[in-house]
């Protein structure tokens, strides 16, 4: 995996990680109040959690994960990694339009910060894919041999 | 490359497999048990001792001019002259005066009205201690103001608080099967006839309300845009809006707001430069968010006590 590319998603994921710790800080030490922003509405409401746990939560680990791996590579090149950022990416990809959909037809308010995830994940998947294509299989070591 | 390739087949197939699932997971886990607001029909505006008391308020609840501006107020002439007949609930005797900003679109407001005010109610209200008042707060955008609008309009009709609960059932409840529901104008209509209102009434009434909103906002948009500063611009969309009809309610409780916060003790007043919902007086002091119960028994109390040593 070539380095610029490894190192586009290490800036993404560390983005999406701090828009989800936001997010995962709201859900449980909201201040109480409206302020007219709809992330208030959208993670206060039932879609916010899967059997009590937190998307926000979910979120986050996915995109530690997808930092672990992309440092990984950056280390190993190795391709096996950027195929599991990939698979990630696509489901939260998938996830997230679904999410999107219910926030505007369901729930009535749309949350910015969700959004910036959901673009996050998605541009992601797009490096991670375009990434797989170019390179193929194989170590392509991100470092410079000496 | 061929079995790489097959191995990207693999995982994409995965992972939408694995998408599938968390959707199927979260439609699941998203019935959202029922919303179990109070039903106040029974002691709510019609009947009983706690129905909305329009009329001159009373001597013993000094902050009353919240909901009955004179000219004086402000120091500008007003004709608001709706504002005497706010949703209110309790004794207009009552030492203590509750006024809540809300709107119906706020999930704390929905959880300040399920977890905090049936206690509130039952101790305070019930009791001839409190009486309670209901202003409108619309912060988050159009929808929110034309289901303010709708408050206002089931309130003509004497049925403000049935309406009230209704709609935060119909929004933040499982009323609407999937646990969260949009407050659209068929919906706001449906809630009214649900609750046996006049039905035609109260089309009637929110038609006119979105007819003045889009001629006002217009009016207001075009302010801004030649270059008005927003204050002149919110005076010419209040004096667009008239002193009669939804609109003008609605602008009466924003005006309420400003007011009451400028009579608020400075240090509460520095506390209040951003409002959201709900936001509570009690008395003539703040409180900005859903606390619980015991905030507000701890405010009260505090008042029942300096009220009980002034007589």
């Amino acid at each position: 995996m070539r380095a610029r590319v490894s190192y586009a998603i290490i800036a993404l994921a560390l983005l999406g990680m701090g828009v989800s710790a936001y997010l995962l800080y709201e859900h449980y030490y909201a201040p109480i109040v409206c302020l007219g922003s709809g992330c208030a509405i959208v993670d206060q409401s039932p879609y916010s959690e899967i059997f009590g746990v937190p998307l926000s939560g979910i979120g986050f680990l996915s995109y530690v994960t997808i930092l672990g791996l992309a440092v990984g590579t950056l280390r190993t090149g190795s391709s096996l990694s950027v195929l599991v950022i990939y698979g990630l990416a696509l489901s939260g990809t998938i996830f997230s339009v679904y999410l999107t959909y219910l926030e505007v037809e369901v729930i009535g308010a749309l949350c910015n910060w969700c959004v910036t995830s959901a673009v996050v994940l998605a541009v992601i998947l797009v490096l991670a894919f375009w990434e797989l294509r170019v390179s193929g299989p194989g170590d392509h070591p991100a470092r410079p041999k000496n | 490359m061929k079995a790489f390739n097959h191995w990207i087949v693999l995982v994409t197939v995965a992972a939408v497999v694995a998408a599938a699932l968390l959707i199927v997971l979260s439609s699941l886990s998203s019935q959202s048990p029922e919303f179990r607001v109070t039903e106040r029909e029974q002691a709510g505006e019609n009947s009983g001792p706690s129905q909305s008391l329009p009329g001159p308020p009373s001597n013993a609840d000094p902050d009353s001019s919240m909901s009955s501006p004179t000219p004086d107020e402000g120091g500008m002439a007003r004709d608001w002259g709706h504002s005497l007949d706010q949703p209110t609930l309790g004794s207009r005797d009552a030492p203590v005066t509750l006024v809540e900003f809300a709107e119906f679109y706020c999930p704390f407001c929905a959880r300040y009205l399920l977890e905090t005010f049936p206690k509130i109610e039952h101790r305070y209200i019930e009791t001839g201690l409190v009486r309670y008042q209901f202003r409108n707060l619309p912060v988050h955008g159009e929808p929110a103001w034309i289901a303010a609008a709708a408050g206002e309009c089931a309130h003509d009709q004497g049925s403000f608080w049935s309406y009230h609960d209704r709609l935060f059932a119909l929004k933040f409840g499982s009323g609407t099967g999937s646990g969260h529901g949009k407050l659209d104008v068929d919906r706001l209509i449906e809630a009214a006839a649900e609750l046996g209102l006049e039905v035609e009434r109260f089309r009637t009434c929110l038609q006119e309300y979105q007819a003045t909103f889009e001629r006002c906002s217009h009016e207001y948009s075009s302010c801004i845009e030649s270059g008005g500063r927003e204050e002149d611009c919110a005076e010419a969309l209040y004096a667009c809006a008239g002193s009669d009809g939804t609109m003008a309610e609605l602008i009466d409780d924003q005006k309420a707001l400003e007011r009451m916060v400028n009579r608020l003790p400075a240090d509460e007043r520095a506390r209040a430069q951003e409002l959201g919902t709900p936001t509570f007086f009690v008395n003539n002091h703040i409180l900005i968010g859903a606390y619980p119960f015991e905030e507000f028994e701890r405010l009260i109390e505090r008042e029942l006590e300096r009220k009980a040593g002034d007589r």
